[in-house]
């Protein structure tokens, strides 16, 4: 159980800004429900029931991480500048399916990447930051393309929050076997 | 006796296994509905429960002439039975060939028959406790 709960910690401790506050006691509260189950050892197929959270967790925490850069991107579309001085780059995260024990496959993100297509050139002559000939070098961001990225990272993530509610009363009548 | 309390129950307890095995897959599926390059997979039930109730896998093993070949497992198996990859309906353009349509209904059915399967199992129990104590 412990180990549980600290991979638990350091899957979230990653993130520097969690979007989703909620997140972290929901799952808190069915890794305990799923351990509890699991310890029980009613039937060996509640394992498995452990292990279906544990894919939708990985999909629950991939999805708000992306759900988070593109929070990061909106928030900074017309951030002229930033820490290192430079405009700010649009940042995308890169999912990649991890094996998991007895076949089933979970989701991580494996990488934030920077966008690298060219900043926006905006003709401004007034702005601090405008290069000789007038122009400011604004952030690469795709507002629409990222409205899509979000809608579509919040709908899988509630298909995700849907399995680990299917999962968790699939358990919970598995334990109802013989009463 | 105990033995035949065990074959008793043995069917519904392979399906409930198989059944959770599939519900783990098509969760796999639904988490990875993003990933680029990710292949939908499921398993034939009605095959893999016959399999696992004769005992017998459907696995036709590749012969390997050398150390350098490999497994001829592509999608791996589930208690004897051969994982496959689903045949795409709209593949998308990043390789990704999960169809949430599909996945919801099937995990959704799944679901379902797991829990006739539970329901059959209690009521199998009950039966037999009621023949016992009359």
């Amino acid at each position: 159980m412990l180990s549980q709960f600290t991979q638990f910690g350091q899957e979230n401790g990653g993130h520097k800004n969690r979007a989703h506050p909620t997140e972290g006691r929901l799952c808190l509260y069915l890794t305990f429900l799923m351990w509890r189950v699991r310890d029980g050892g009613a039937v060996a197929t509640s394992e498995r029931g452990g292990q279906q959270s544990g894919e939708c967790r990985q999909g629950m925490a991939a999805q708000s991480q992306r759900l988070n850069a593109v929070a990061s991107n909106l928030a900074n579309a017309d951030s002229a500048t930033s820490a290192d001085g430079r405009p700010y780059r649009a940042k995308q995260v890169v999912f990649s399916a991890v094996p998991m024990d007895g076949g089933a496959q979970g989701v991580k993100v494996t990488a934030v990447v920077e966008d690298n297509s060219p900043m926006k050139m905006v003709y401004d002559p007034k702005h601090p930051m405008a290069d000789g000939k007038g122009y400011v070098a604004m952030p690469n961001v795709d507002v629409v393309g990222e409205m899509v990225n979000m809608i579509s990272a919040s709908r899988a993530y509630q298909n995700n929050v849907d399995v680990m509610n299917t999962s968790k009363t699939l358990l919970l009548k598995t334990l109802t076997i013989g009463q | 006796m105990v033995n035949k309390l065990d074959d008793a129950l043995r069917f519904q307890q392979t399906a409930l296994s198989l059944r959770a095995a599939r519900q783990e897959l098509l969760a796999s599926n639904i988490a990875n509905a993003d990933t680029p390059n990710y292949k939908a997979r499921d398993i034939d039930f009605a095959s893999a429960l016959q399999n696992a109730l004769a005992g017998t896998s459907t696995e036709l093993p590749v012969v390997k002439t050398s150390s350098m070949h490999l497994e001829g497992k592509a999608g791996g198996s589930i208690l004897g039975a051969p994982v496959m990859y689903r045949k795409p309906v709209q593949p998308s353009a990043d390789g990704n060939t999960v169809d949430m349509d599909v996945e919801r209904a099937q995990f959704a059915d799944n679901a379902l028959r797991y829990e006739a399967s539970v329901r059959f199992v209690s009521e199998q129990m009950k039966a037999t406790l009621t023949a016992i104590q009359g």
